[in-house]
Order: C-alpha cells, then structure tokens, then sequence
C-alpha cells in the first residue's frame, strides 16, 4: 500500500512537473491570429474594381493594410511598399490621373501602371498578406528538416 | 513514512527540474543535426540524388558543377563549399582580399578613445566573440546582437550609435570576426532557458514562414532550394550561413553586416523588412546562427 501510494505521487508529481516546464512554444505557433476576419474573404470578388468599383476596393485595401503593417506583413513589390501604391491611387484619383508612377528605392519612375491595376494589386496585396500569415502558421513546419519536412 | 515520501517527492522535483533545466536547447540540437544530416544527404552526389533533391538540373551539370561528398564543417564556407566555378572565383579574388583596410579600420575603430577617455575595450575586453553573439540576456528578456551591443556601448560611454548596416558598424565586426577567426573560434550560441528557447522557436518560425507576394520563405531558398541556380548564381545553404559575416559583397562594393543580407533576402521575398533592431530580426539571427554551432568562424569574407 504505502509502495504504491509513493508510486502514485511520484507519477503525479513527474507530470506535472512536466507539463509546467514544457516549452509553450508549440502554443504560441499554433495561435492563429483573425486579422479582422480575413480569412473569409475573396480576393478575386472583394478587389475586382470592375464589380466592386476603384473606392470601394481602395478602401478594402486601406482597412486591410494597415492591418499588414500592424504586423510587419506589409508586401511590397519593385521597391514600392504597398502603402505607398494606397497613396498613389490617392493622389492620382484627386487629380484625375488615369495611372500611377512606379517609383525604385531612389524614387526614380521605373514604369507605370493603370489606377485599376494599381488598385486591385494593392486589395489583393493587403488581403493576401493577412491570408498567408494564417495558413503560414499551420503549414510552416512542413520545410523544416526532421520534422515535418521529408525527403 | 509520510517523510519518507515527502523525501522521495522533493528529490523527483529537483531532480526534474535540474534535468529540465540543462535540455533548454534540446530542440534546437535536433534541428541542427537534422539540417546537418539533410545538408550532408543533398550535397553527398547531387546527380545520384538528383530525383530526391535536384529535378530541375542537368545531368551535365551536376556531374561537373558540384564538389561531392561534403561533411558538416565543409558548408562554413557557403555556397563555396559545394559551387566549383564559384569557388574558384572566390579564390582567385581572395589573394587580394578587398577587406584587408576595413580590418585594419576595424582595429582602429576598437581602440580609439571615445570622448570619456574609454574605448571599446571597456565593453568588449575579449575581441574574440563574433561565435558567441546573438546572445539571449534573460536580465532583459530578449536577444541581443553583436550589433546592438555595439551600439550600446556607443550609448552607455554617451557617443552617438552606428547605423546597423554598413560602415563603422561592418567594420568593426570585421575587426572582431577576423580576430575570432584567427583564434580558431567555433560558433557557439547558447541556449539557457525557457525564454531563450522561444526565442529561438520564434526566429525558426520567422525562417520557415512564407512571405511577401512571392510567397517564399527563407527556406524555400536556402534549404529547398539550395544548390539550385537562380540566373547564373547557387543558392547558398543556411548550414555555415552565418559564419563569415560581416561580407564584403561584390554587389554592394563594400561591407555589409548580416541585418544588411537578411534586410535584402526579405525584400527579395516581397516583403517589406523588420528594421535591424527589431524582435523579428534579432530572433530570426538568433536561430540562424545555432544553425552553425559548432563551425569555424571564417569572417570577414567575400561574396557576389
């Protein structure tokens, strides 16, 4: 009796002493954040500015990513960051350009594209990042060497 | 008999805990074995292994491009250690190496006086140290940099901090990477608790982690795609990633630190950069530079 009752605390005590120690980091990685619920969204339908019309994707493209930049997720594409696509389109539907001026790191014009396409790259930027984040939290292991990645 | 198993019970907590306490890196052991063993497997005889690990190349070129067989300490010298055109580049430019005046800079910058009369010495007293840094310092709960304690020392001794870049700053690690590499000094990131170790699963999961519109991760790259070839380059292989910097790159035409690198492979990736200061950088090093434990430091160097 008295052997077994010191096996049992021992056993009890062992797992807990374990559980309490583990590494939590396991957790931390599986914590999927909801960037406000994007996870739902579709690119193709939210930032199609022929349905949706220029505003009402830029503003998707706002809201969106600001909350890339929250995150340090925010894309960017031929030296331009995505928020500064979002300030073009602005700035050119002030003043009625039909396009916008891509600019290199050294603000150098490096090509144009359509106040459009402009707009529907910044939405699918901004929605994109968010999405990649989420799966990426779920899917990161599978390249790592010994764990999930096989060869 | 109930301080018989009150005994027992405190002897199993303290037992438990001292084992638990000295495993903090355990996980990251298995990585790096596992990256080593995987490095090890790939580079062995890329034209055998091709369906495993290099679908994409030629025969004509993984019978003559490739140095076959390399071992664990062989990938310290990047992608030189298996790249034979590449290597042999590098070794012609290295009879003159173009570093040379920014170790002696280096020097320089170590032992001149700040305006309080001290000098570098007062913080880094050993400049054999480019193996120990990232270091996580549990006082203040995060990791810390070669880099930053540079600057730190700039600040505590009140002079104005370096840019984390290029410069003073590359300089003067080229100064404490040469010294370390003449020491014959190993990698040595340590491990020590809890903290330290999400730490370093954070900066793992940053390495591994897709990202920016090209939807790659550091990985998809340096591990994957080692040895693969983007326009006329070979990709380098994280295994010995960290152990030569700072660089002198060919592209920049000067020196450039790791934050510098990784700052540009972000870019590259889509994604706009973490400053070099921030969390995600210094945890992203942190990792990476575990992955070379137990390599010669072989800084500063060259590259493309």
């Amino acid at each position: 009796m008295k052997k077994q009752l010191k096996q049992g605390l021992m056993l009890v005590s062992t797992a807990l002493l374990l559980s309490a120690c583990a590494s939590d980091s396991e957790k931390m990685a599986m914590n999927i954040p909801s960037y406000g619920g994007v996870a739902d969204l579709k690119v193709k339908n939210v930032c199609n500015v022929e349905n949706m019309g220029v505003k009402s994707v830029l503003a998707s493209a706002t809201k969106y990513n600001v909350l890339a930049i929250q995150n340090d997720l925010e894309f960017m594409r031929l030296g331009m960051r995505n928020s500064q696509y979002i300030s073009a389109i602005n700035a050119a539907l002030k003043s009625g350009d039909t396009n916008i001026t891509i600019l290199n790191k050294k603000k150098k014009k490096t090509g144009s594209v359509s106040l459009e396409y402009a707009t529907w790259r910044a939405c699918a930027f901004a929605i994109s990042s968010l999405q990649q984040a989420q799966e990426a939290k779920t899917t990161w292991r599978l390249a790592v060497p010994g764990d999930g990645y096989k060869y | 008999m109930l301080l018989n198993i009150v005994k027992t019970t405190t002897l199993l907590v303290l037992s438990t805990c001292i084992l638990h306490a000295g495993n903090f890196n355990a996980q990251a052991e298995k990585d790096r074995l596992a990256l080593i063993d995987y490095f090890e497997a790939k580079f062995d005889d890329p034209l055998k292994n091709r369906n495993t690990f290099f679908p994409y190349s030629t025969d004509e070129e993984l019978k003559n491009a490739f140095v076959t067989g390399l071992k664990h300490q062989d990938f310290a010298k990047g992608n030189y250690a298996f790249n034979k055109d590449g290597k042999a580049q590098y070794e012609e430019i290295k009879e003159m190496p173009p570093y040379e005046d920014d170790i002696d800079e280096g020097e320089a910058l170590y032992n001149k006086t700040f305006s309080n009369g001290k000098s570098f010495a007062s913080c880094f007293p050993n400049t054999q140290i480019a193996g120990d840094y990232p270091k996580y310092v549990q006082e203040e709960q995060k990791v810390l940099t070669l880099g930053i304690a540079i600057n730190n020392c700039l600040l505590k001794n009140k002079e104005k901090k370096w840019k984390m870049s290029k410069g003073k700053m590359a300089k003067l690690q080229a100064f404490f990477a040469y010294e370390s590499m003449e020491a014959n000094k190993d990698v040595a990131i340590q491990i020590n608790s809890k903290e330290a170790a999400a730490a370093y699963e954070r900066g793992k999961e940053y390495y591994y982690t897709q990202r920016g519109y090209l939807k790659l991760s550091c990985a998809s790259c340096h591990i994957q795609g080692a040895g693969q070839r983007v326009r006329n380059e070979k990709l380098s292989q994280l295994l010995g990633q960290t152990t030569h910097f700072p660089v002198y790159r060919l592209k920049w035409n000067g020196l450039g630190t790791l934050e510098r690198r990784m700052v540009g492979c972000i870019k590259d990736e889509g994604q706009v950069p973490p400053s070099a200061e921030s969390k995600y950088m210094k945890e992203l090093l942190y990792f990476m530079a575990y992955m070379s434990n137990g390599m010669k430091i072989d800084g500063p160097d060259i590259r493309k």
